[in-house]
C-alpha cells in the first residue's frame, strides 16, 4: 500500500519535476533535505515507512513469482534470500537514517 | 490419488491474463529498485553535503530519465492494478446490498490523489522551510 501510494509522486519528482528544472533548483538541495529530515523524527519515521516497508512488499511478491516459474523446489532458500533481504534492508534503512 | 496434471514453466506465456499477472508481479521490482535509490540518497545525505551533492546529481543523468519512466511506468502499473482488486477484497454490506466497487476503489484512488498532493506540497512548496 506505501508503494502505491508513495512512489508515484516521488518518481515524479525525482525523475522528471526536478531534474528538468520544474521546481527550484534547490528543491533537492542538501541544507533543505539535510534540515528537514535530521530536525525532526517524524519525518525520520515517515521516511523509514516509505523506504523500508516497500522491501517486503518486494520480497512477497517477488519470491512467489520465482516460485511459480518453477523455482517451487528451492523455496525455502529464496524465502531465506527474499525475506531476509528485506529484512536487512530495513535494517540498514533504521541505521542510516538513525545517523542523520 | 488423485491426478496432478505438470504444469510447464512457461504457463504464464500461454494467454494474455497469466502474462499480464507476472508483470504485475515483477512492477516489484522497480518499486524494490526505487526505494534502493532513496537509500542511496539517504546513506549520502548521511555522508555530508558532497556526497549528497554527488547522489542526487545522479538525477541529471541521462539514463536517470529513462530508469524513472520505465520504473514509474511499472509503479503505476501496480498502483492500478491493485487498487482495482481492492473491491474484491473489501466487501461491505449495507442491508441487502454491497457497497458499489466503484465507491471502495475509488476512495483508495482519492487517497491516493490526496497523498500525492500532500507529498508535492511538502516536497516542492511551501511546506518545509529552512
Amino acid at each position: 500500500m506505501v508503494a502505491a501510494l508513495f512512489l508515484p509522486i516521488l518518481m515524479v519528482i525525482t525523475g522528471f519535476v526536478v531534474p528538468n528544472g520544474f521546481a527550484p533548483l534547490d528543491t533537492l538541495s542538501y541544507e533543505r533535505v539535510h534540515s528537514a529530515i535530521s530536525g525532526s523524527n517524524i519525518v525520520k519515521l515517515v521516511l523509514f515507512g516509505v523506504i523500508a516497508l516497500p522491501f517486503f512488499h518486494w520480497a512477497h511478491r517477488f519470491k512467489f513469482t520465482l516460485v511459480d516459474i518453477g523455482l517451487r523446489k528451492i523455496s525455502l532458500l529464496l524465502s531465506v534470500l527474499c525475506y531476509g533481504g528485506a529484512i536487512s534492508a530495513t535494517v540498514v534503512t533504521a541505521i542510516i537514517l538513525w545517523q542523520i | 490419488m488423485s491426478y496432478i496434471r505438470k504444469v510447464p514453466n512457461t504457463w504464464w506465456l500461454q494467454r494474455k491474463p497469466y502474462f499480464l499477472f507476472i508483470v504485475r508481479e515483477l512492477t516489484s521490482v522497480a518499486v524494490a529498485g526505487y526505494c534502493g535509490f532513496l537509500l542511496y540518497l539517504m546513506y549520502a545525505l548521511s555522508k555530508g553535503p558532497v556526497a549528497y551533492s554527488d547522489a542526487i546529481g545522479l538525477i541529471t543523468h541521462p539514463a536517470s530519465y529513462t530508469l524513472h519512466m520505465i520504473g514509474l511506468l511499472l509503479v503505476l502499473y501496480h498502483t492500478i492494478t491493485w487498487f482495482n482488486v481492492t473491491p474484491k477484497v473489501l466487501v461491505f454490506h449495507l442491508g441487502e446490498e454491497k457497497v458499489p466497487a466503484v465507491i471502495i476503489a475509488g476512495a483508495h484512488y482519492a487517497g491516493w490523489l490526496a497523498t500525492s498532493a500532500l507529498v508535492a506540497w511538502l516536497l516542492l512548496g511551501t511546506g518545509t522551510s529552512v
